[in-house]
């Protein structure tokens, strides 16, 4: 069992990156879809439907997480630990220009392109079943929307 | 530059600057190794998060309800802390969380009271009657 957390866990991190969420917060989402796996051993038993069972499960627990998040914000508490932007950008890490403005590029698309390019971001590559199920759209759809986005991107980058 | 390459450069990206941190993995492998398969896992039967709001006094408390069997927990958690009323259950109940575990007793009437809970994920093991281990799904308190 512990050698499945292996190649998906990358793929649970984009789902919840794609949602802004915080580096704990982005922790929390991946640590939960792997709780909420163990009590459903038995009932996901097909492998590959697996992936797509955690990437539904990994939305789930981020739009809880952002309603929690709400209902905080709602009843005055202190500022949650959730849309800090993407990881501080270490200038010697990515050597070229273009890469770092595609990089904050990335976090300036709108929601929808930025969850979608997140998640083909993913190391392994997510297929696109398992992205359509993450993110509740389409199969058919995740083509075009991804040279759109792409598109926006380039001319976001482009912009910066 | 095309679709393709693009792609291909921004996971290069993500992997250079947003690699799943080493915990994060870790955590990961801790989590599949909770597995016991000598507990029965009580089943949520109610969550206000799930419910339409129709009341809006009480809107700070996340109300869970859990039931198997002879056992029942209704769960309050506000504030970091949670109250738990407990039927069919005796001794105490633990309560874990991806970063260690309390121990609560069960008061005459039923009631655990954590004051604190060291991590809003949650879940509880209690002892049944007749000495079986039945716990709850992990919920966010």
């Amino acid at each position: 069992m512990e050698r499945v957390g292996g190649p998906y866990t990358p793929l649970l991190w984009s789902v919840a990156r794609g949602f802004r969420l915080g580096t704990a917060d982005c922790a929390d989402v991946v640590q939960n879809t792997w709780l909420k796996l163990v009590e459903k051993l038995g009932s996901v038993t097909e492998p590959d439907r697996l992936a797509a069972w955690l990437a539904t499960t990994a939305r789930r627990e981020c739009l809880q997480l952002l309603r929690r998040v709400e209902r905080r914000r709602a009843a005055d508490e202190e500022p949650p630990d959730v849309a800090d932007d993407a990881p501080p950008l270490d200038d010697g890490l990515l050597p070229a220009e273009r890469d770092i403005a595609l990089w904050r590029a990335v976090d300036r698309l709108p929601d929808g392109c930025r969850r979608l390019i997140r998640m083909l971001m993913a190391d392994p590559p997510p297929p696109y079943v398992e992205i359509a199920r993450a993110l509740d759209i389409a199969v058919g759809s995740i083509g075009p929307s991804r040279g759109r986005c792409l598109e926006r991107l380039r001319k976001l980058a482009e912009e910066m | 530059m095309d679709d393709d390459e693009l792609v291909e450069r921004l996971r290069s990206i993500a992997n250079r600057v947003d690699r799943v941190p080493a915990w994060v993995r870790l955590a990961a492998q801790a989590a599949l190794s909770t597995r016991r398969m000598d507990e029965e896992l009580a089943e949520l039967v109610h969550d206000s998060w799930e419910s339409p709001q129709l009341v809006r006094s009480d809107e700070d408390a996340h109300v869970l309800a859990f039931e198997t069997g002879e056992v029942s927990v209704d769960v309050q958690a506000e504030a970091g802390g949670l109250r738990a009323l407990v039927g069919g259950a005796s001794g105490e109940v633990v309560v874990e969380t991806p970063v260690g575990e309390v121990r609560v007793g069960i008061g005459a009437d039923g009631w655990v009271v954590v004051p604190e809970l060291p991590h809003p994920t949650v879940r509880l093991r209690l002892t049944r009657e007749d000495g079986r281990a039945v716990v709850t799904p992990w919920f966010t308190a």
